[in-house]
């Protein structure tokens, strides 16, 4: 077992210039020289540079209000830059249709609200960028709905009324609705906030096994430092609206950006990791990695 | 039984109840007409004079006022309620009635007699009205509680303009009184046409619009990410529902409850999905008002009750029902 205190120095840089550069499909989405504000005359973002790779989990972690959740709404066309230009799958953001940017990427937003309907009817609205006006399902529609509910595990509680199910159960749920969005690239904005730590792990697992399985790249936001450690292969570290380090987890980790960001002091455990009958590691490491957090004395 | 089997069988219930309300509502009242009498009229049989009198010009424009008055009304409903998140909003409630009332009587004080002018200038009352709403809700992020609020307010002033005008020029609108409740006597058949074609062309586009309202009920972003216009489909259905309210209120006065009783209604036997909830209120809120007209002609014959004293009574209640049922959570 592994215990010790990281604490690196900071990374005052930006993303990685090798990482930011690369005009190659191997990003999912790259925000280049981007400026923001939510006041004019009050900037939030100055000329961020970033790059989520493709084909990896990406974790964007920071403080609260640190623009996290900005980012994605400036990929997903909500907002738009002042400066600078935002690209998803190498196409600039703000030029596309809402419609055609649906064809390159889902979004889990975040919200509390649970829309009245079934399980079916929620993963049913995944298609809808595929569908004409009349919004009329038709069989390849229900395939990839059917497909999306059982690769999320979701299927039995088809015709559950969403109110009915639990939090974790309503996240897989929402997960299955972008799967039948059939995206490369899926954006889950704090997909955990509502769910105990059961669940939250559950729904790592399964945007894990989607990036193993499916070659899904997930970039999330999330709040909770540990499954952001366990569960991704690259960090992009936010504070105060810019971008203080990215690059793969262990990286970015043994820089100290991520505890500094938090004033935490960040221990790695590991332990065995044991084989269930059948089981094998599919190239994963034999040993399992979690974290300890400290907050640092003030 | 599946949603779709039972919610075809809600619809073709609520068909059924309307054809039984329609009869009703033909044959019924202060001089009746027999059932074979309809159906030798609806045939080109022989009928008496007295009873083709009565159903040519009294009873037929009444029931299709009635008709039409309820199937706006009660679509429009269900499209405020799903355009702005809540559950309390409906075309009265907000002032969007009270917008089109307001430009129905000063049209008809600037340019009378100009018919086709009429359900043109609720339209234009009734959109403007929606889009106050529309921006005050999206606008200030106020709370649903607080949009009805603001829809009583203007509802206030809009009434405040009503009977300034009708006190300045008494004579811009014959039967000013039943307009201001909302009643459907004395409508007759060229009244109803240039407003029969506005609710035509809009019962279309609601029913065709319905599934962009089922994404909308994801949340905003979620919509968004599916590829959905949120503010256009938003604003076209607003608009598409100042149509259905403002040629209702063109004929029919200021009805009141329809679109917030009956889209509630349908609701509980059909689930949230728009493309059964549209077409299900207008089918109902036809036959709703069909029925309410009918008791309204029948309850104290000889003397007649407008129809939206009826739906009053049976509104009002609902509507408490309504913020006691979301007092928990979702008015703020």
């Amino acid at each position: 077992m592994t215990e010790c205190v990281i604490r690196g120095e900071r990374t005052p840089s930006c993303a990685r210039p090798a990482d930011v550069g690369a005009r190659s499909p191997e990003c999912a989405i790259r925000y280049e020289g981007v400026s923001f504000s939510y006041k004019p005359g009050v900037p939030f973002m100055e000329g961020l540079s970033a790059a989520i790779p493709a084909g990896a989990v990406t974790s964007i972690v920071g403080p609260n209000g640190c623009g996290k959740s900005t980012l994605v709404k400036l990929a997903a066309g909500l907002l738009r830059p002042v400066a600078g230009r935002v690209e998803v799958a190498g196409h600039d953001t703000g030029e596309l249709a809402s419609r055609e940017r649906a064809h390159l990427m889902a979004v889990l937003a975040q919200s509390s609200r649970v829309p009245p309907m079934t399980v079916e009817a929620l993963v049913a609205c995944g298609r809808h960028p595929h569908l004409a006006w009349g919004g009329r399902l038709g069989p390849d529609d229900r395939a990839a709905v059917e497909a999306a509910m059982e690769r999320a595990g979701v299927a039995r509680f088809r015709s559950h009324d969403l109110r009915q199910l639990s939090g974790g159960e309503r996240q897989r749920a929402h997960v299955a609705r972008t799967l039948a969005q059939d995206t490369d690239l899926i954006v889950l904005d704090e997909p955990t906030t509502y769910l105990d730590i059961s669940a939250c792990h559950d729904l790592m697992a399964l945007v894990r096994d989607l990036n193993r399985r499916e070659g899904k790249t997930v970039a999330m936001v999330i709040h909770d430092l540990d499954l952001a450690l366990r569960y991704s292969d690259y960090l992009v570290v936010m504070q105060k609206g810019r971008v203080v380090d990215a690059g793969p987890t262990d990286e970015v980790l043994a820089s100290g950006a991520v505890g500094d960001a938090f004033s935490m002091d960040i221990c790695p455990h590991d332990r065995p990791r044991f084989a269930e009958r059948g089981e094998d590691f599919e190239g994963r490491a034999e040993t399992e990695r979690g974290y300890v957090l400290y907050p640092r004395r003030r | 039984m599946g949603s779709v089997s039972r919610n075809i069988i809600v619809v073709a219930a609520t068909a059924i109840f309307l054809a039984a309300a329609t009869a009703a509502a033909l044959t019924l009242g202060a001089s009746s007409v027999s059932l074979p009498e309809l159906a030798a009229w609806l045939v080109g049989g022989d009928v008496s004079d007295m009873a083709r009198n009565i159903l040519e010009n009294v009873r037929v424009p009444r029931v299709l006022a009635a008709l039409l008055a309820g199937a706006a009304l009660a679509t429009s409903g269900a499209l405020i309620q799903a355009c702005l998140d809540n559950p309390l909003a409906s075309p009265n409630v907000i002032g969007v009635n009270s917008g089109a009332g307001l430009a129905v009587l000063l049209a008809a004080s600037l340019v009378p007699g100009a018919l086709w002018l009429t359900p043109l200038a609720a339209f234009i009352g009734a959109l403007a009205t929606a889009l106050i709403i529309f921006a005050l809700s999206l606008g200030t992020g106020l709370s649903r509680l607080t949009v009805v609020l603001a829809g009583i307010a203007i509802t206030t002033v809009f009434g405040a303009g009503m009977n300034t005008i009708l006190i300045v020029d008494p004579d811009a609108y014959i039967g000013s009184s039943t307009f201001l409740v909302g009643g459907l006597s004395g409508v007759l058949m060229r009244d109803l046409a240039w407003p029969a074609a506005y609710i035509a062309v809009g019962l279309v586009a609601a029913l065709a619009g319905a599934a962009k309202l089922n994404i909308l009920s994801l949340g905003d972003e979620a919509a968004h990410s599916l590829g959905v216009n949120v503010r256009a489909v938003r604003l076209g259905m607003l608009a598409v529902a100042a149509v259905l309210a403002g040629a209702a209120v063109s004929f029919a006065g200021l009805i009141g409850f329809v679109g917030l009783v009956v889209p509630h209604l349908m609701r509980f036997f059909v689930g949230h999905d728009n493309r059964w909830v549209v077409p299900a209120s207008a089918l109902a809120g036809a036959a709703f008002v069909v029925g309410c007209d009918l008791l309204a002609r029948v309850l104290f014959a000889p003397y007649e009750l407008p129809v939206g004293i009826l739906l009053a009574f049976i509104g009002g209640p609902f509507f408490i029902y309504l913020i006691l049922k979301n007092k928990g959570g979702g008015l703020d």
